[in-house]
């Protein structure tokens, strides 16, 4: 199992280095650069600055000093924000959207798991066809109409949450609701779905024949193989979770990562679209690898698979 | 009296505009320590006729039961859930035709065959010894170290036996075994029909073999019932009715027994409109 982990590790190296080598030159080629700003700046001014940055020497050049520097950790300064490295804001920000996007992951499985099954075990009745017809909605109604529609009831008419802000910790409740609905929704879809198709499988049959309840077979029986499709899914939610959202940072006046994600692109912060990047394909290759390692250990044949 | 009693069953699917009437109104007998089969081709309605006897069908409408079971003098039909679960596994156990696909992909057997003793004997100390014993009992070997494997680590012959490990684990006094050798290869087969013959022998226990292979029965059942298209056509025991079959589809399936020696003998189909 420690070699399947470390197999896994290694092969994403040479993914993790040609999704960075594409991003660098992309970026490059996209017309503008990081000092075109609405106020022009004077052709010296120009100058002097691409050349305190590096960014007068060859595209080659460029690329083998930022791998250089990458080996060591160092992503370089930020061009937009000026004295700051791209290793402080990262680590700075990302800790807000990495607290945000916990309490959403655990708040979206939650109740993702928990509509979902409930909704499969009543899928004949009246509450089972409501929470369906609710996690449609939750898939389809997006983060900026949840968002302030939240604020405008918990936070403007009933006065139990601040409206925006990051300072107290009930501040995390509005935000991560809105972040998480879309994810709980879609959970809650896969778990619906895994769990009826799961009720007409011979294992079922076999588990009432022996004298389980109802309850039991659900839990025990069906339970664990209809939540491996959650748990496939887990991996790239987790990523997009906690790498923070553009959307729900800006309703909520957060100061996470996710806001970096767009305005970085728009300045054309050559060194904070590859903190980004970097950060954004190290959390896909960590998550997937950590939803597989649940799988394996949820079904018994993929963690043999996995050994061999 | 006899163990088991059914009058006048009667099974009927229902879609949203069709229905089926899978089994027409049948009644018959099986009595304490008696071995009966039923017999007939696929469709039939021996499977629905062998759930409906603990309830495990779908509940209506999807499917309407009527008639009468009873089973030790208890009527089925009116019991509640609960006591429906003590008779399920306890008194009556089963064995379906899929091993692979009736057990638990991500459970051990162990665990599974623990399971049911679980249910049923909740006071039980040693729940592991009786696994070890009762997968000892169908004749797998290394027991303690087979508790711990998956169904996907065992053959299709070896999982059958699991299956028949966990339906004998609480003692059943009727065992279902429905199509128990038909997903399997040929001398697999026999190996779970002397099984099954050998736990005969040892126990006191009603066996009702559900199966389309008349070649099998003669070894395992005294009497044998023959449906067709969820009726009754035949019965009687089965010397009597392998030998001197009185109606045509029963003539018809005898014919479809392969027999060894029998060169040169063409299997002949059977021909519906002549029934
Ligand atoms: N879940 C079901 N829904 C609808 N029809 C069914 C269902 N199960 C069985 N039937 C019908 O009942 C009839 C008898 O089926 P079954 O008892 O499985 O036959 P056998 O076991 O003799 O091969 C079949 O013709 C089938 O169409
Ligand atoms: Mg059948």
């Amino acid at each position: 199992m420690i070699r399947y982990f470390i197999r896994r590790l290694l092969e994403a190296v040479p993914v993790f280095i040609a999704i960075v080598t594409a991003v660098f030159f992309m970026v490059r080629f996209v017309p503008g650069g990081p000092f075109d700003r609405e106020r022009p700046v004077s052709p010296e001014t120009l100058e002097a600055l691409n050349k305190y940055y590096g960014l007068d020497k060859s595209l080659c050049e460029q690329y083998f000093s930022f791998l250089k520097n990458l080996s060591r950790g160092e992503l370089g300064p930020s061009y937009k924000y000026g004295g700051w490295s791209v290793n402080e804001i990262l680590a700075e920000k990302a800790a807000v959207s990495l607290q945000l996007g916990i309490c959403a992951l655990l708040i979206a499985l939650a109740l993702g798991l928990s509509a979902g099954f409930a909704s499969a075990v009543l899928s004949k009745s009246k509450i089972g066809g409501a929470l369906s017809g609710f996690s449609l909605l939750g898939i389809c109604l997006p983060s900026f109409v949840l968002g302030p529609l939240l604020i405008l009831v918990f936070a403007l008419k009933l006065n139990a949450f601040n409206a925006m802000g990051w300072n107290a910790p009930s501040d995390a409740v509005l935000p991560s609701l809105t972040l998480a609905m879309f994810y709980a929704a879609w959970i809650a879809r896969l778990a619906r779905n895994g769990a009826i198709a799961e009720t007409s499988r011979g294992y079922v049959r076999t588990a009432y024949a022996k004298g389980a309840s109802r309850g039991r077979v659900y839990l025990v029986h069906i339970a664990r193989n209809a939540i491996q499709p959650v748990v496939s899914y887990l991996g790239p939610a987790a990523a997009a979770l906690l790498t923070g959202s553009f959307v729900v940072e800006t309703i909520f006046q957060i100061p996470g990562l996710g806001r970096f994600f767009i305005s970085s692109a728009l300045d054309s912060d050559y060194t904070m679209i590859m903190g980004c990047v970097m950060i954004y394909s190290a959390f896909i290759i960590i998550f997937n690898l950590v939803s597989d390692l649940l799988l394996a250990a949820v079904n018994p044949r993929i963690a043999s698979e996995m050994s061999k | 009296m006899s163990l088991l009693e059914v009058k006048n069953l009667k099974i009927t699917f229902s879609a949203r505009d069709t229905s089926t009437e899978a089994v027409k109104g049948i009644s018959f007998r099986l009595g304490e320590n008696e071995s009966v089969a039923i017999v007939g081709e696929s469709g039939s309605g021996k499977t629905v006729t062998a759930m409906s006897l603990t309830r495990l069908l779908p509940p209506p409408p999807a499917c309407k039961v009527s008639g009468e079971i009873s089973f030790d003098g208890t009527n089925i039909g009116s019991m509640s859930e609960k006591d429906l679960r003590k008779i399920r596994g306890r008194q009556i156990a089963y064995i379906f035709q899929e091993p692979s696909t009736s057990l638990n992909p991500v459970f051990t057997v162990g665990y599974q065959i623990a399971e049911a003793i679980r249910l049923h004997f909740p006071e039980e100390k040693n729940v592991r010894e009786k696994v070890v014993e009762s997968l000892r009992e169908v004749g797998i070997l290394e027991p303690q170290k087979r508790c711990d494997s998956y169904p996907y680590e065992l053959s299709g012959g070896m999982q059958q036996r699991a299956m028949i490990a966990m339906a004998l684990a609480c003692k059943p006094r009727l065992l279902v075994a429905d199509e128990p050798t038909t997903a399997l290869d040929v001398t697999i087969q026999k190996q779970i029909i002397d099984l099954l013959k050998s736990v005969r022998q040892k126990r006191r226990m009603s066996l009702l073999l559900i199966t389309h292979n008349f070649g099998i029965i003669s070894e395992l059942c005294e009497r044998v019932i023959v449906m067709f298209r969820g009726n009754i056509v035949e019965e009687g025991a089965c010397r009597d009715v392998l030998h001197n079959p009185r109606h045509p589809y029963t003539r018809a399936l005898i014919n479809c027994i392969p027999r060894l020696g029998a060169r040169g003998r063409k299997l002949e189909p059977i021909d519906y409109d002549k029934l």
